[in-house]
């Protein structure tokens, strides 16, 4: 189970990266800016959770704790798979801006 | 002590010394905003620049906001890759529709974690996102061509 896990996520980063090197990035800079990403989105979902929050004393021994006893795993995966789509939908948009229409579309084609 | 006139300083050179020194001045400031700005004009057309200026300006903003609110939460650089993994790990079995229960939950998070790989932990992160959005999302910015 956790194999098959790990290659999908391989697979899946290696798509992504597939993609963005069609549009100019070398591998890489593809690479760096994947692992990257994932930092930022992880802190726009602690971002949400301390908006949420406002009067907790939360730090990086007591947060996952904190998260899995105050929200559901529905609650948790709502706010992961929103959070992530905005950073994500932003840096594909950002990084395709001056594509054109078949080049953008080339592109979104390849992460399908 | 008197100084002979020949010894004395000699006026004109000393302003032509300083109308040449602006004038150079002048021109290499013109020419660094003539080079910025083609700089810029390069990044703007160029999707990796764009990609790095996205996330730096991510990054630097999210930083900002845990700054202000650094009595509520520390995040250190581990405790954040603990983070995604604990986030990956939980959508995962969210996605695969199994029962999520804390000792899978544990499993999962030991898993990312034990591999020491901060790409596999972004990735982790990044394509809990792409499950569920990047059909929608394609849809998206693809409308106007169905349409």
């Amino acid at each position: 189970m956790n194999q098959e896990i790990e290659k999908q996520m391989q697979e899946k980063k290696q798509k992504v990266i597939n993609a963005l090197v069609s549009i100019g990035f070398s591998a890489s800079e593809a690479e760096k800016q994947i692992s990257e990403l994932g930092g930022v989105i992880t802190m726009s979902i602690l971002k949400k959770v301390i908006e949420e929050n406002p009067n907790q004393s939360l730090n990086d021994d007591n947060v996952q704790e904190f998260i899995q006893s105050r929200y559901t795993k529905d609650d948790i995966g709502k706010i992961v798979t929103e959070e992530s789509a905005v950073v994500l939908m932003d840096y594909f948009k950002e990084v395709t801006k001056n594509l054109s229409e078949e080049e953008k579309q080339k592109f979104f084609d390849q992460l399908k | 002590m008197e100084m002979k006139f020949a010894e004395m300083p000699k006026p004109q050179e000393k302003i032509e010394g300083a109308q040449e020194q602006p004038v150079k001045a002048k021109e290499s400031m013109e020419e660094k905003v003539k080079k910025l700005e083609l700089e810029q004009q390069e990044q703007e057309k160029n999707p990796e620049k764009r990609g790095e200026n996205f996330i730096q300006r991510k990054l630097s903003g999210l930083k900002e906001f845990f700054k202000k609110n650094s009595e509520t939460i520390i995040i250190s650089a581990l405790g954040l890759a603990g983070m995604a993994s604990f986030f990956a790990g939980a959508e995962v079995f969210i996605r695969a529709g199994q029962t999520v229960d804390l000792e899978m939950a544990k499993q999962m998070v030991s898993m990312f974690g034990s591999t020491g790989n901060a790409i596999l932990t972004g990735i982790s992160a990044m394509g809990i996102g792409s499950v569920a959005f990047f059909g929608p999302m394609i849809a998206e910015m693809t409308s106007k061509k169905k349409i």
